[in-house]
């Protein structure tokens, strides 16, 4: 069941879901809630020999830190142009926290106004599973933003800008305790103990 | 004197869901209402042959023997939580001297 913008509102204020910071008033619709770009981008640097996803040990992690596979660009006041064909990886300037617990999961989408001229911000990967953001490390941690990975497939250049609304985040009901990522939840393991004569 | 452990599952009777391949667990809460829930049968914990639905402790009173626990999907009523009776936890009685 997708949340409406009360239900939503309502699980930010239990604590059952973390936008941070909360997106301001237009920014909400009946079903979703927008989300701004960060100020970075990352662009993949062409050439190099092929990389292979499929290999074990394969992590995108140091692909990304790789300085002769990636560069971070800035996003000035001018905009980034995103030339036509070009494909970005971008952030969210909010970040997520899906608490376990809470039962939420989400999907990131894009925006009509973007899609209409080409641009959209997630390349078949919009799902954001309950539990994203869970540091056990720190319960109170505000989450982490969301990697969107941005392309243009039209003919124009569009200029990206930082605080832009670039994608919406659509929440949605678990509707029962998954299995990973629940470890001692719902097992059964937990116990206490009584005297009785 | 016996020592009872009470772990997080309550006992529950089966019945079938609302998809072939789900289950109604029903559950009887303290005051002896039901509560109907459609789950998965890999959800289910058995013990010698016996149903229990593992649920999450929220508060144990131990005063009135009995815990309110976090049903692991919403009920039909639209309960989440109920209190339950000790005795309608699974428990393992060892005596002691």
């Amino acid at each position: 069941m997708i949340l409406s913008d009360r239900e939503i509102e309502a699980a930010i204020r239990h604590g059952f879901l973390t936008i941070d910071p909360v997106p301001a008033e237009h920014l909400w619709t009946s079903t979703a809630v927008d989300l701004t770009l960060d100020a970075t981008l990352v662009r993949w640097k062409p050439g190099g020999p092929a990389v292979r996803p499929g290999l074990p040990g394969f992590n995108i992690r140091r692909l990304l830190e790789d300085p002769d596979r990636a560069e971070r660009v800035p996003i000035f006041t001018e905009g980034y142009e995103l030339q036509p064909g070009q494909f970005v990886l971008g952030y969210t300037e909010q970040t997520i926290h899906l608490p376990k617990g809470s039962r939420l999961a989400a999907r990131v989408e894009g925006k009509s106004s973007l899609a209409r001229l080409g641009v959209g911000v997630h390349v078949t990967a919009p799902t954001i599973h309950a539990g994203f953001g869970d540091n056990p490390d720190d319960p109170n941690d505000r989450g982490l933003p969301i990697q969107l990975e941005i392309f243009n497939l039209g003919n124009l250049t569009v200029a990206l800008d930082v605080g832009m609304p670039i994608c919406q985040l659509i929440l949605e009901e678990v509707r029962e305790a998954p299995v990973k990522g629940y470890a001692g939840q719902f097992s059964g393991q937990k116990s206490f103990t009584e005297l009785r004569p | 004197m016996t020592e009872i452990t009470y772990f997080e599952e309550v006992r529950c009777e089966l019945s079938p869901g609302l998809r072939d391949d789900h289950l109604t667990a029903c559950v009887t809460d303290e005051e002896g209402r039901t509560q109907y829930l459609d789950v998965t049968p890999t959800l289910i914990n058995r013990h010698e042959g016996v149903p229990f639905l593992p649920v999450g402790f929220v508060q144990i009173d131990r005063e009135r023997r009995r815990v309110l626990v976090e049903f692991p999907c919403e009920a039909y009523s639209g309960a989440n939580r109920a209190w339950i009776a000790f005795e309608h936890l699974r428990h393992v009685d060892r005596p002691i001297s």
